[in-house]
């Protein structure tokens, strides 16, 4: 796969996956959303959450080899969870944005990277 | 403040385990902060090298640096029996050639002085080590002319480097004992802190600004949990560097002649054993008879078409001249942290240039495999640019967590002791540690880096000066953070280190350095990158700045923080 479509795929799986499990979280779904949602969408977005940064890691490893894509997946989820707790703090809305435009590229890049 | 522990009474474990957290973190915090932060920036140590040396700045690569190398090695150590070119790199443009001195041929020769040696930004001249690998020369060399490089006196990048595990001015031996025992108190840290950590999912991605102590809490746990993987990997891999000289009963349980390693090379040895490599010292001897070496550069172009158009990083030539000449072209970069981060490898002949067959390396042991995985991790020695971003992040995390944790203990103990007129010395004390600790040492680093560009050129032993103005400014910081009022203090520092670390480009461009709106335009890119990044940390230094200022000033809630 080339490389700029793999990396694309990689990030956007880590961005959209960690946006996804906050947005699972009670207290952040409430301000993201504004009032608390039920349970079962929080749970169904956790899932998707957990789902795509299990993909992540097999993206990582696929593209850097076993040793050192678990050393980039861990780097990369650090630098991207400060950047969504921080907006959760400040632009907390932006957050439902940013995830769903991840979550969209991901398979885009997937597919060009698979045609490619 | 917390409840003082009772050590006479059944208490829970959690307690026990924030005090240990709490204490543990204070007592050597402010090490752990310098170690962090000096060891961050030497994940960019050759690019702050090359800042470091602006006469370096115009150097250009034109492809023709192997052929340039060639020819000063063949005036400079015609006789030597291993060549190692270094070739001009994304990482620095300098060529460096290298030369193996066996004491059976003596390949010194009038033009590689020693004075030039000593210019050379590695130092020059390596001694062997552990007596087995054998002494090398070194030159730096212009990659597009191949004139040989007078390099300005410095202590470049590598002092950083050396402070971040044996610091300075107390011997390599004591500094590097009290790294390891700062880095063991890192890790008992890290596990107690994951201890006292009521929610580590739920609180994930929590954190709640002007909020005061809330805040300052809320922001050493994020940065603590989301790289905590790279903790505990970074403190546990530099324990384990330090793994023969903590612990040396272990090694010399299975080495009997650790100390005389020097005088028996060929007997078993611990880092050879443990590193691998023992055969890259060992040459294929020479055949004896003369034959010219094959023209190198078609030999790295047919290795770099190997591999895809992937760049070598090096090329090391063997017996030249000789009719058993071999030619090795590395790769910058490795692909997996199992073997060291070592990179592929071609092999060809040295007299007509054909691609030889590599005997295929034996894969590490399980033992050797894992030393090797957290070691090159520790190291960085495989990283792309972009997984070097990600180091040098996840270590500023590091350094954000710890100077947190310290501003934490303070604020957790504002209420209750800092109120009053007489605060107890201790409490005093952790204020003026924590002034000088961080944002003190953020002045000493921006005067350093000032000094290095202003100090006179002349200067007698001028690198031991920009060193000795780092330790300068930090002992400045700590008197003026002494008889400072602590908020004072902190603005006053940050301000200073902010400007002082913004103004580097300025700096940089009005003393022969490449001017960042040419450096950004057209390279150098490490230049461009350190400036950038130079005004980054500056701005973000203001602003912290201005917001203990702030605080201060209008909000009676923060400013408990």
């Amino acid at each position: 796969m080339e490389t700029v479509f793999s990396n694309t795929l990689f990030f956007a799986l880590t961005v959209g996956g960690l946006c996804f499990l906050s947005l699972g979280i009670e207290r952040h779904a409430k301000q993201a959303f504004g009032k608390a949602p039920p349970r079962e969408p929080r749970r169904a977005r956790s899932a998707l959450g957990a789902a795509m940064l299990a993909l992540s890691l097999a993206s990582s490893i696929q593209t850097s080899g076993v040793s050192i894509g678990i050393a980039v997946f861990f780097g990369t989820v650090a630098v991207v969870s400060i950047g969504v707790a921080l907006m959760l703090a400040f632009r907390p809305r932006l957050l439902r944005f940013v995830g769903a435009v991840a979550a969209a590229v991901a398979p885009l890049a997937f597919l060009a990277g698979f045609f490619s | 403040m917390p409840p003082p522990l009772r050590f006479d009474q059944p208490r829970p474990l959690r307690l026990s385990m924030a005090w240990l957290h709490t204490w543990t973190g204070l007592l050597l915090g402010w090490l752990l902060f310098a170690v962090f932060a000096s060891g961050s920036l030497s994940f960019f140590r050759s690019e702050i090298n090359f800042w470091m040396h602006p006469e370096l700045h115009r150097l250009r690569d034109d492809a023709r640096a192997i052929a340039h190398a060639r020819r000063i090695l063949e005036r400079e150590a015609p006789d030597s029996r291993q060549w190692t070119i270094t070739l001009p790199g994304p990482r620095d443009p300098t060529l460096f050639v290298a030369w193996r001195v066996d004491a059976a041929s003596p390949a010194s020769s009038p033009a590689a002085r020693p004075q030039d040696r000593a210019n050379a930004p590695t130092g020059g001249q390596r001694r062997p080590a552990h007596g087995l690998r054998p002494e090398t020369r070194r030159l730096a060399l212009d990659p597009s002319t191949g004139e040989i490089l007078k390099l300005r006196e410095g202590s470049g990048a590598t002092f950083l480097f050396r402070f971040h595990f044996q610091l300075h001015g107390v011997g390599w031996f004591v500094g590097r004992w009290i790294v390891g025992v700062a880095a063991m108190v890192m890790l008992v840290a890290l596990v107690s802190g994951v201890i006292i950590h009521r929610n580590i999912f739920k609180d994930f991605f929590t954190f709640r600004p002007n909020k005061g102590k809330r805040s300052w809490l809320d922001a050493h746990v994020l940065v603590g949990v989301v790289s905590l993987p790279f903790h505990f990997a970074i403190t546990f891999s530099g324990l384990l560097l330090f793994g023969a000289l903590l612990m040396p009963s272990v090694v010399r349980s299975g080495y009997s002649n650790v100390a005389n390693a020097a005088n028996a090379p060929s007997a078993p040895n611990f880092t050879m054993d443990i590193r691998g490599g023992r055969d890259r010292f060992n040459l294929a001897p020479p055949s004896g008879k003369p034959a010219a070496l094959a023209e190198l550069a078609p030999i790295l172009d047919a290795a770099q078409n190997e591999w895809g158009g992937e760049k070598a990083g090096s090329v090391v030539v063997s017996n030249p001249g000789d009719a058993a000449a071999t030619v090795e072209v590395i790769q910058t970069h490795g692909n997996s942290l199992a073997n060291r981060g070592v990179a592929r490898r071609a092999l060809f002949d040295g007299v007509v240039g054909v691609r030889l067959e590599t005997p295929i390396e034996a894969s590490p042991s399980a033992i050797v495999a894992v030393w090797n995985s957290l070691v090159t991790l520790h190291m960085g020695r495989f990283a792309t640019p972009l997984q070097r971003w990600l180091l040098f992040l996840a270590g500023v995390s590091g350094t954000v967590m710890i100077a947190s944790g310290l501003i934490v203990w303070r604020v957790s103990r504002f209420k209750t002791l800092g109120r009053s007129e007489d605060a107890p010395f201790g409490y005093r004390l952790v204020e003026v540690l924590n002034v000088s600790g961080i944002a003190g040492w953020l002045v000493a680093l921006g005067a350093y880096f000032w000094a290095c560009r202003l100090l006179p050129d002349a200067l007698a032993a001028r690198g031991d000066w920009e060193v000795r103005v780092f330790f300068l400014a930090w002992a400045a910081s700590l008197i003026h953070a002494t008889f400072r009022e602590h908020r004072r203090a902190w603005v006053e520092q940050l301000r200073f280190s902010g400007a002082l670390i913004a103004l580097l480009p300025l700096i940089n461009g009005l003393t022969g350095g490449a001017p960042l709106f040419r450096s950004v335009a057209s390279g150098p890119w490490q230049v461009a990158g350190f400036d950038i990044c130079a005004l980054v940390a500056g701005a973000l230094l203001l602003f912290a700045a201005r917001k203990v200022h702030q605080a201060e000033t209008d909000d009676p809630q923060i400013t408990e923080a």
